[in-house]
C-alpha cells in the first residue's frame, strides 16, 4: 500500500514536471545564491589561507623604531609558539623603473632558500628551510644570482609592461648607511604574500604616498652594518585555522601577547645593543677626531711663521726705501735752490733789459726830437730864403713896371702930339686929341679921309697910326702895371722891411743850427752806453742757459730717483698685499678650520648626548591585519558576507511565493483526489505528506544543485573579479563545498518550500472528503475597485476588463509574480547601476572634477628655482592650458569606532597656492545640488568618502596625524574644522585655505606638487623630461587612473553577465510558473475562446495581457527596489579609497527594464506553443 | 440546395499505433430553417460531427457544406473565422468567462463580429433584461445557459450549434432552454442544430439525425414538430 502511495507521489511528480522543474529552479536559485555567496567570502579567506601557508607568511611582524637585531630575532625564536623567525631589511625608495618613475619598496629576501626552494602549484613553495618565511611565488625568469639583481612583483594588470632596470634615485631617508647597491637588473618576476593587493602594495611617505612596486633583493644589497628593520614570525599551529578568522586571531594574539610581555625586556636590550654600538663607533671617531685637530693646528702654526717672515722682509724694504727717500729729498732740495737762484738771476736780466729798453727808448725818442728840430731849423731856413727872393723879384717887377709904364706915357705924349699935328694939318681941330684912343680914331679918321680924297697918306701917319693901335693894344696892362706901381714908393719901403727882418731870421737859424749840433753829440753818447749794457746782459743770459741746462739735467735724474723709489714702493705695497691676503686666508682658514673643528666637537658631543639619550624603542608587534593587502582582502571578502545576507532573500521569497502557488495550484487539481483518499481511509498527515514529499524532492533537488552549481560558479565569478585587483592565486575548480554554509542554505531553502506547501495544503485538507468530491466552484467574478472609476472603466474593452479582473482575483499569484519580476529588474539594475557607478568614477572624476591631466609631485626639499623650472617646462608643453601649484602632504585621519578600534584613513592634504588657478584644475563641489565649494583663507574641505569614514561633517573638527613608517600616527595631532564635504571618487583628499593651514600647522605650506592641464598625446616624453628634471619625484596622469578603472569595469562585465543570467532564470522560473497555472486553470475558458471563434492572436492577448502588466508593474517594482539595492551594494562593496558613483543613469533603468520585458516576452513566446494546444474540446468537457 | 451538407464524411483518430474512426462516411443534409438534432448513443460519433460541423475539427474525408461554403477545405484559419462569424455555439457547462457580467460575456462574443445583435436587447429576449449586470456566479445554471445563448445569438451567425444544452440542467430548466432555442429558430428562422443523446428532443426538431457508429442511420424530417414545451423525458 505504501509503495503504492509512493508510486502515485513518483507519478504525480513526471506527470507535472513542469511545475517540479519550476520549483526546483527556483529553489536552486535561491539556495545557490545564498549559499554560492556564503562560500564565496569563505572561499577567498581560504584562498588567501592557502597562499599564506603554502608561502609561510608571517603571522606577526616585529617593527623597531631603532632597527631589529639578530639578538632580538634570538630571544623572539625562544618565546613559547613561535616557530620560525627570519630578520629582513627594507626601505622605502623613488626609483626609477623602466622609463617612469615612482615609490618603491626595497626587501631583502632569503635567496638561497628562495632558489632551493620548490613551487608546488601557484600558491605553495616547499622549502628545506623552515626559517624561510614569506617565500617568494616565481612567476617568471629566475632568482637573483648577485647582490645588483633582484625580482620584482608580478604584475598582473600590466602584464606587457616590461622593466629591465631600477634605478634608486632618493629614499625617504640617507640611503648611504643603508642600501649597498643603486642599480638592480631585474630577473624575474614573483608573487608575494605580503603584497596581494594589486593597487595598493604599501603605503609609504615619499611620492605620492603608495608604494607601486616592490624589489625583492639579497641581502648583500643592503649595506652589512645597517639594522634589520623589521622580523617576520610564524606562529606555530597557526596555520591550521584560516586566516582572518577569529581561531586563527586567537590562535596569533596569544603568541603576539608572550612577545609583548618580552617587548620591554627586549627594547633594553636593543638599547644598550644600539648605545655600545654607537659608543665604539663614537669613540674611534673621537680619536679620529683628536689627531686630525692636532694636524690642523700644526698647520696654521706653520702658515702663521710663513707668514711672519714675510712681513719681516717687506718692513727691511720699507726702511731702505724711506732712505732712498731722503736721500732724493735732500738733491731735490739743492736743485729747487738753484732753481731759485737761476729764476732770480733771470729776474735781474729780466730788469735790467728792461732798463736797457727803457733807455733805448728814451734815447729813439731823444733822436728823432733832433731830427724834428733840424727838419723844422731847414725848413725855416729855406721860408727865408723863399721870402728873400720873392721880395727882390717884387722889387725887381715894380721897378720894370715903373719903367713900362713911363715909356707908354712918353709914347702917348709923342703920339697925341704927333696926332694933333696930323689933326691940325689937315685942319682939324687939335684940341680932340687928348688921348690915344682920340688919338687912334682922330688918325684913322685922318687916314680914311686922305684915302678918301685919296691924297697919300704920309708914312708919318701910318707909322703913328700903328704907334697909336699898339699903344691902345697895350692899354688894359698898362693899365694893371699902373694900379702896381700906384703905391710904388710904399710898398718899395716894405720890401726893404721885409728884407731886414729875414736877415733877422737867417741869424736865429743859424743860432738854431748850433744847438742841434750839440745835441746830436749827446745822443750819440747815450747810445754808446746802452750798447754796452746790452752785451753785459747777453753775457749773463747765456750763464743763465748753462745754469738752467744744469738744473734739468738734475731735475731728470731726480725725477728717475724718484721712479725708482715709487717702483720700490709698489713692490712693498704687493708685498703687503699679498701678505694682507696670506693673512686673511690665514685668519679665514683658521677661523674655518678652527670651527670645523667645534663643529665636529660638538657632532662629537652631539654623538655622544644622542647616544646618552638613545631611549627604548618603540617596538610594534603587528598581525597580518596590519598587512594592507591581507586586511583588505579579508574585509572585502567579509563584504561579500554582508551583500550575502541580503541578495538571496528575494530568491527565497519568489521561491517561497513560486512553491505556494504551485502547491496550492497542484492541491487544487487534487481536489478530488485528496477527497478519495480521505474516503479511502488515508490520515490528513498521510495525504499531506504527499505534498511535503513532492515539495521537499523539488527543493531538496534544487538546493543540491543550485548549492553545487553556484557554489562553483559564484566564488569563480567574484574570485576572478578581485584577481584584477588581487594577486591571490584562486583555488583550482572544483571548489571544496563548505558544508556550514551549504547546509544553512539547503534548510532554508527546503525549509521555505516546505512550509509553503504545508500552508497550500492546510485550508484544502480541513475540508470533508464530500465537500472535496464536489468540484470547486470557480472563484467569482468580483468587481474590482477601478471599475468605480467611470470614465476609465468604461474606456476600457473587455478584455482589458477581464485582465484586470483576473489580475486582483489572484493575489498570491499577483505577488509572486511582481516579487519575482521586481526582483529580476532589480537584480539588472543592480548590475547595469554597478557598472554606471564605476563608470562614474571616469566621468565624474576625470571629467567633472579633475580637469587636469598630470600632477607631478617634487620632492620634500625642493626649491623655488626648481619649482619654476618645471613649471616652466610644462607651460612650454604643446597642449598647455593651465597649472597649479599647491603643497601636499600625507595624513591620517584617526576615527575610534563604537567597538573601541581605531580606523586610520590617509588623506592628502593639500593647499592650493593660489585658488583661482587651482579651481580650473579641480572643482569643488558638493556631490547634491553641486554647490561651489570655495575654499578661502580659513577653509578645509575634506573629501565625502573619507567624511564618512571619519564621521565628520561640516564645522566638526579633524584631527590630522603624522604617520610613523608603520603608518601608525604619531606626535601631536593638528586640529582643523571641516568647512565643506566635496564631491569625490578617487582618492582621499583634505583640501585647506592656507591661514587654516598655517593655524593648524604652524608653518607656512610648502608648494610641492604641481597640477598641470596638458592635453599630449606624447606623454612619455613629457614624462621622461620630467624625470630628467631636479627634485621630480612623481609624475602621474589621470589616464593611467582612468585605465585601471577601464580594468575595473571590465570584471564587473563579468558580474553582469552573472546577474543577467539569474535576473533571466528568476523571471523565466516565476513567469513560466504564472502562465502554465493561469493556462492549466483557464484551459476551458481558452478553449471556449477558441471555440467563440477569437484567433490566435486575440486568445494569446486576452492570456497574455494580463502577464505583460504583472511583468510592467513588477519591473518597476524593480527600478526601485533596485535602485535601493544597488546603493547598498556600492555603498557595501566600496573600498575606503574610493567612491563609486551614486547615480543610475536612466539608460541602465530602460535596459532592465527592457531585458525584463524581454524574458518576459521569451516566456510568453514559449507558452504560446502550449496556448496553441489547448484542444478546443476542453470546452466540451465537464467540469471535474 | 441543403442548408447542411454531411456528404460522406469519414474522421479517423490516431491513438497511438491504433487507428479510431469516429465517423465512418457520414453523409446527411439540413435544409434552412430547421431546429435540426443529431441524437445517438455515446460514442456514435455525434461529438466528431459536432467538432466538425461547429469548424474545431477537419474530417479525414469527405464534403461538409454550410450554406455555400465549403468547410471541410478551410484551413485553421479560415476555420477560425468561420466559427467566429458563422457559428453560434452553446455548451453543455455554458464555458461562460467568470470575470465578465452576463451582459460582458454577450458583448465578449459581439465584439469580435461584424454585424452583431445589441447584447442588452438579446439577453432581454432570453429573459435576462434583469441580470444583465450579474456575474456568473450569481446566476443560476439556467440563467447562465440563457446568458451563453445570447452570446450565441448576438453574434447574428449562420448557425447555432448546441452541445447537450440542458445536460447541467434540472429538467424544469432543461425545457425552458429547449422553448428558448425552439422560439429562437422558428421565431427568426435561425437555424438551430442540437446535438444531444436524448431521445426525447426529437419531437421538437424539424429534423432529426440518428448517428449510430459514425454514421447517419436513419434521418427523421418532422412536418409537424411538437412544442418543447410539451416534451417530456
Amino acid at each position: 500500500m505504501g509503495s503504492m502511495f509512493s508510486k502515485e507521489v513518483r507519478r504525480s511528480i513526471t506527470g507535472s514536471l513542469g511545475r517540479f522543474i519550476a520549483i526546483v529552479v527556483i529553489v536552486a536559485v535561491g539556495c545557490g545564491f545564498f549559499g554560492g555567496l556564503r562560500m564565496t567570502g569563505v572561499g577567498m579567506r581560504k584562498s588567501l589561507d592557502r597562499f599564506f601557508d603554502g608561502t609561510e607568511f608571517y603571522d606577526l611582524q616585529l617593527v623597531s623604531t631603532l632597527g631589529v637585531s639578530q639578538q632580538m630575532a634570538d630571544e623572539v625564536a625562544r618565546i613559547d609558539g613561535v616557530t620560525a623567525v627570519m630578520p629582513g631589511r627594507s626601505v622605502d625608495v623613488m626609483a626609477t623603473l623602466g622609463d617612469e618613475q615612482s615609490a618603491a619598496k626595497i626587501v631583502t629576501f632569503d635567496a638561497e632558500a628562495a632558489a632551493a626552494s620548490q613551487q608546488e602549484g601557484d600558491a605553495r613553495v616547499l622549502s628545506g628551510d623552515g626559517g624561510y618565511v614569506n617565500r617568494l611565488v616565481l612567476e617568471s625568469g629566475r632568482w637573483p644570482q648577485a647582490d645588483d639583481e633582484c625580482v620584482m612583483l608580478y604584475e598582473k594588470a600590466h602584464p606587457d609592461r616590461e622593466t629591465d632596470e631600477v634605478t634608486v634615485v632618493s629614499g625617504a631617508s640617507d640611503l648611504d648607511d643603508t642600501l649597498a647597491v643603486r642599480e638592480f637588473k631585474v630577473v624575474g618576476r614573483v608573487t608575494s604574500p605580503a603584497y596581494v593587493s594589486a593597487t595598493t602594495l604599501a603605503t609609504t611617505t615619499l611620492g605620492s604616498g603608495t608604494i607601486n612596486q616592490v624589489l625583492f633583493v639579497r641581502e648583500g644589497a643592503f649595506e652589512q652594518d645597517s639594522p634589520y628593520t623589521e622580523l617576520f614570525v610564524r606562529v606555530g599551529g597557526a596555520d591550521q585555522y584560516v586566516t582572518g578568522t577569529d581561531e586563527y586571531q586567537q590562535a596569533v594574539d596569544e603568541v603576539a601577547d608572550r612577545i609583548e610581555l618580552e617587548v620591554p625586556e627586549l627594547a633594553v636590550a636593543r638599547q644598550q645593543q644600539i648605545k655600545d654600538d654607537a659608543q665604539a663607533t663614537l669613540d674611534e671617531k673621537r680619536a679620529d677626531y683628536e689627531a686630525e685637530r692636532t694636524d690642523a693646528l700644526r698647520q696654521l702654526d706653520d702658515a702663521k711663521a710663513e707668514l711672519d717672515d714675510a712681513l719681516a722682509q717687506l718692513e727691511e724694504g720699507e726702511a731702505k726705501v724711506a732712505e732712498n727717500e731722503a736721500t732724493l729729498a735732500e738733491s731735490r732740495a739743492r736743485v729747487d735752490d738753484g732753481w731759485a737762484q737761476w729764476r732770480s738771476g733771470s729776474d735781474e736780466v729780466a730788469a735790467k733789459e728792461q732798463e736797457l729798453a727803457d733807455g733805448l727808448k728814451q734815447w729813439k725818442r731823444g733822436a728823432d726830437e733832433l731830427a724834428t728840430k733840424k727838419s723844422q731849423l731847414a725848413a725855416q731856413k729855406s721860408q727865408i730864403a723863399e721870402q728873400k727872393s720873392a721880395l727882390e723879384a717884387n722889387k725887381a717887377q715894380l721897378e720894370q713896371a715903373k719903367a713900362a709904364v713911363d715909356a707908354y706915357d712918353a709914347g702917348v705924349a709923342q703920339v697925341v702930339a704927333g696926332a694933333r699935328q696930323v689933326v691940325s694939318s689937315l685942319g682939324g681941330d687939335a684940341g680932340t686929341v687928348t688921348d690915344v684912343t682920340s688919338a687912334v680914331a682922330a688918325l684913322t679918321a685922318a687916314r680914311e679921309q686922305l684915302e678918301a680924297y685919296g691924297q697919300p697918306v704920309p708914312e708919318e701917319l701910318s707909322a703913328l697910326l700903328s704907334s697909336a693901335e699898339a699903344l691902345q693894344a697895350q692899354e688894359a696892362a698898362i693899365a694893371q702895371a699902373r694900379e702896381a706901381t700906384a703905391d710904388y714908393d710904399a710898398t718899395m719901403a716894405r720890401i726893404e722891411d721885409g728884407l731886414a727882418q729875414i736877415s733877422a731870421g737867417e741869424q736865429q737859424v743859424a743860432a738854431g743850427e748850433r744847438q742841434l749840433t750839440a745835441a746830436e753829440e749827446q745822443l750819440a753818447a747815450s747810445k754808446r752806453t746802452i750798447d754796452d749794457g746790452q752785451a753785459q746782459i747777453a753775457e749773463t743770459k747765456a750763464k743763465l742757459a748753462s745754469t738752467k741746462a744744469t738744473l734739468t739735467e738734475g731735475e731728470a735724474q731726480f725725477a728717475d730717483g724718484e721712479a725708482q723709489i715709487a717702483r720700490a714702493k709698489q713692490e712693498l705695497e704687493d708685498g703687503r698685499a699679498e701678505y694682507e691676503n696670506g693673512l686673511a686666508t690665514y685668519e679665514s682658514e683658521r677661523r674655518d678650520a678652527l670651527g670645523k673643528l667645534a663643529d665636529a666637537e660638538r657632532q662629537l658631543d652631539d654623538a655622544q648626548k644622542d647616544i646618552d639619550e638613545v631611549g627604548e624603542p618603540d617596538i610594534y608587534v603587528l598581525d597580518r591585519t596590519q598587512n594592507y593587502g591581507a586586511a583588505s582582502y579579508v574585509a572585502d571578502s567579509e563584504r561579500i558576507d554582508s551583500i550575502a545576507t541580503v541578495f538571496p532573500f528575494f530568491f527565497f521569497v519568489v521561491a517561497a511565493l513560486v512553491t505556494l502557488t504551485t502547491m496550492t495550484r497542484m492541491v487544487e487539481d487534487d481536489r478530488g483526489l485528496i477527497g478519495t483518499y480521505k474516503a479511502l481511509g488515508y490520515s490528513t498527515a498521510r495525504i499531506t505528506s504527499k505534498y511535503l514529499i513532492y515539495g521537499g524532492v523539488a527543493s531538496a533537488a534544487g538546493a543540491a544543485l543550485g548549492i553545487v552549481a553556484l557554489g562553483q560558479l559564484l566564488p569563480w565569478v567574484i574570485f576572478t573579479a578581485y584577481a584584477i585587483v588581487y594577486n591571490v592565486p584562486a583555488r583550482p575548480l572544483p571548489l571544496p563545498l563548505e558544508a556550514p554554509q551549504a547546509i544553512a542554505a539547503a534548510v532554508l531553502g527546503i525549509g521555505v518550500t516546505l512550509v509553503a506547501t504545508l500552508a497550500a495544503c492546510l485550508s484544502t485538507l480541513r475540508e470533508s472528503p464530500a465537500a472535496l468530491m464536489q468540484p470547486k466552484a470557480p472563484k467569482a467574478g468580483k468587481r474590482i475597485l477601478l471599475e468605480h472609476v467611470g470614465p476609465v472603466w468604461s474606456r476600457l474593452s473587455f478584455s482589458w476588463k477581464v485582465t484586470f479582473r483576473n489580475i486582483f482575483r489572484y493575489k498570491r499569484r499577483f505577488f509572486m509574480t511582481v516579487i519575482g519580476i521586481a526582483g529580476c529588474t532589480m537584480l539588472l539594475v543592480t548590475g547595469f547601476g554597478v557598472r554606471d557607478s564605476i563608470n562614474d568614477i571616469i566621468d565624474n572624476q576625470f571629467e567633472e572634477l579633475f580637469h587636469y591631466d598630470i600632477s607631478v609631485s617634487m620632492a620634500d626639499d625642493v626649491t623655488a628655482s626648481q619649482l619654476d623650472a618645471v613649471a616652466g617646462y610644462l607651460e612650454s608643453t604643446p597642449g598647455f592650458d593651465g597649472l597649479a601649484e599647491t603643497s601636499s602632504q600625507i595624513m591620517l585621519g584617526k576615527q575610534v569606532k563604537a567597538d573601541g578600534k581605531t580606523k586610520n584613513v590617509r588623506v592628502q592634504v593639500i593647499v592650493p597656492q593660489d585658488e583661482q588657478g587651482f579651481s580650473s584644475m579641480v572643482t569643488l563641489r558638493t556631490r547634491q545640488g553641486h554647490d561651489s565649494l570655495t575654499l578661502g583663507d580659513d577653509g578645509a574641505v575634506l573629501t565625502e568618502k573619507q567624511a564618512a569614514l571619519l564621521g565628520v561633517g561640516v564645522g566638526d573638527t579633524l584631527q590630522l596625524w603624522a604617520q610613523d613608517d608603520a603608518g601608525n600616527p604619531k606626535g601631536e595631532p593638528y586640529e582643523v574644522t571641516i568647512t565643506g564635504i566635496a564631491e569625490n571618487y578617487v582618492g582621499s583628499y583634505l583640501y585647506l585655505g592656507t591661514g587654516a593651514y598655517q593655524r593648524a600647522f604652524g608653518h607656512e605650506p610648502k608648494v610641492r606638487y604641481l597640477y598641470a592641464d596638458v592635453s599630449t598625446a606624447d606623454q612619455t616624453a613629457i614624462a621622461e623630461h620630467l624625470h630628467e628634471m631636479d627634485a621630480v619625484d612623481t609624475v602621474v596622469f589621470n589616464t593611467e587612473s582612468i585605465a585601471s578603472y577601464r580594468e575595473m569595469l571590465s570584471s564587473v562585465d563579468l558580474v553582469m553577465v552573472v546577474l543577467i543570467l539569474f535576473a533571466a532564470i528568476l523571471a523565466f522560473v516565476v513567469l513560466y510558473n504564472l502562465a502554465n497555472i493561469n493556462i492549466s486553470e483557464r484551459v476551458r475558458e481558452i478553449a471556449s475562446l477558441k471555440v467563440l471563434g477569437f484567433t490566435r492572436r486575440e486568445v494569446d492577448e486576452y492570456v497574455f495581457r494580463e502577464i505583460i502588466l504583472i511583468v510592467v508593474i513588477g519591473a518597476l517594482a524593480g527600478l526601485v527596489l533596485g535602485y535601493v539595492f544597488e546603493q547598498y551594494v556600492i555603498v557595501t562593496a566600496e573600498m575606503d579609497s574610493v567612491m563609486f558613483g551614486r547615480l543610475i543613469h536612466w539608460p541602465s533603468y530602460l535596459y532592465s527594464f527592457g531585458l525584463t520585458l524581454g524574458f518576459c516576452l521569451l516566456v510568453l513566446l514559449f507558452m504560446r506553443r502550449k496556448l496553441d494546444g489547448v484542444d478546443m474540446v476542453e470546452s466540451l468537457k465537464s467540469v471535474e | 440546395m441543403a442548408f447542411i451538407e454531411f456528404q460522406d464524411v469519414r474522421k479517423v483518430y490516431h491513438m497511438g499505433s491504433v487507428d479510431v474512426t469516429a465517423v465512418d462516411g457520414m453523409t446527411f443534409s439540413v435544409e434552412k430553417g430547421e431546429l435540426c438534432v443529431i441524437v445517438g448513443p455515446s460514442g456514435a460519433g455525434k461529438t466528431t460531427v459536432l467538432n466538425m460541423l461547429g469548424g474545431m475539427d477537419k474530417p479525414t474525408s469527405g464534403v461538409i457544406r454550410l450554406g455555400d461554403r465549403v468547410v471541410s477545405d478551410m484551413d485553421d484559419r479560415q476555420l477560425t473565422y468561420y466559427r467566429r462569424l458563422d457559428i453560434g455555439f452553446v455548451f453543455q457547462f455554458y464555458n461562460l468567462v467568470q470575470n465578465l457580467t452576463a451582459v460582458e460575456n454577450v458583448e465578449l462574443a459581439a465584439q469580435i463580429c461584424p454585424d452583431p445583435l445589441p447584447a442588452a436587447e438579446v439577453l432581454e429576449r432570453v429573459g435576462l433584461g434583469h441580470r444583465l449586470d450579474n456575474f456568473p456566479a450569481q446566476l443560476s445554471g439556467g440563467e447562465q445557459q440563457r446568458v451563453a445563448i445570447a452570446r450565441a445569438i448576438a453574434k447574428n451567425p449562420q448557425l447555432l450549434l448546441c452541445d447537450e444544452p440542458t445536460g447541467a440542467l434540472d429538467y424544469q430548466t432543461g425545457k425552458q432552454i429547449l422553448e428558448l432555442l425552439q422560439d429562437t429558430c422558428h421565431e427568426t428562422g435561425q437555424p438551430v442544430c442540437i446535438v444531444t443523446h436524448n431521445l426525447a428532443f426529437t419531437q421538437i426538431a424539424d429534423r432529426v439525425i440518428h448517428v449510430r457508429e459514425g454514421r447517419a442511420s436513419k434521418i427523421e424530417v418532422n412536418s409537424h414538430p411538437a412544442s418543447a414545451a410539451t416534451v417530456e423525458w
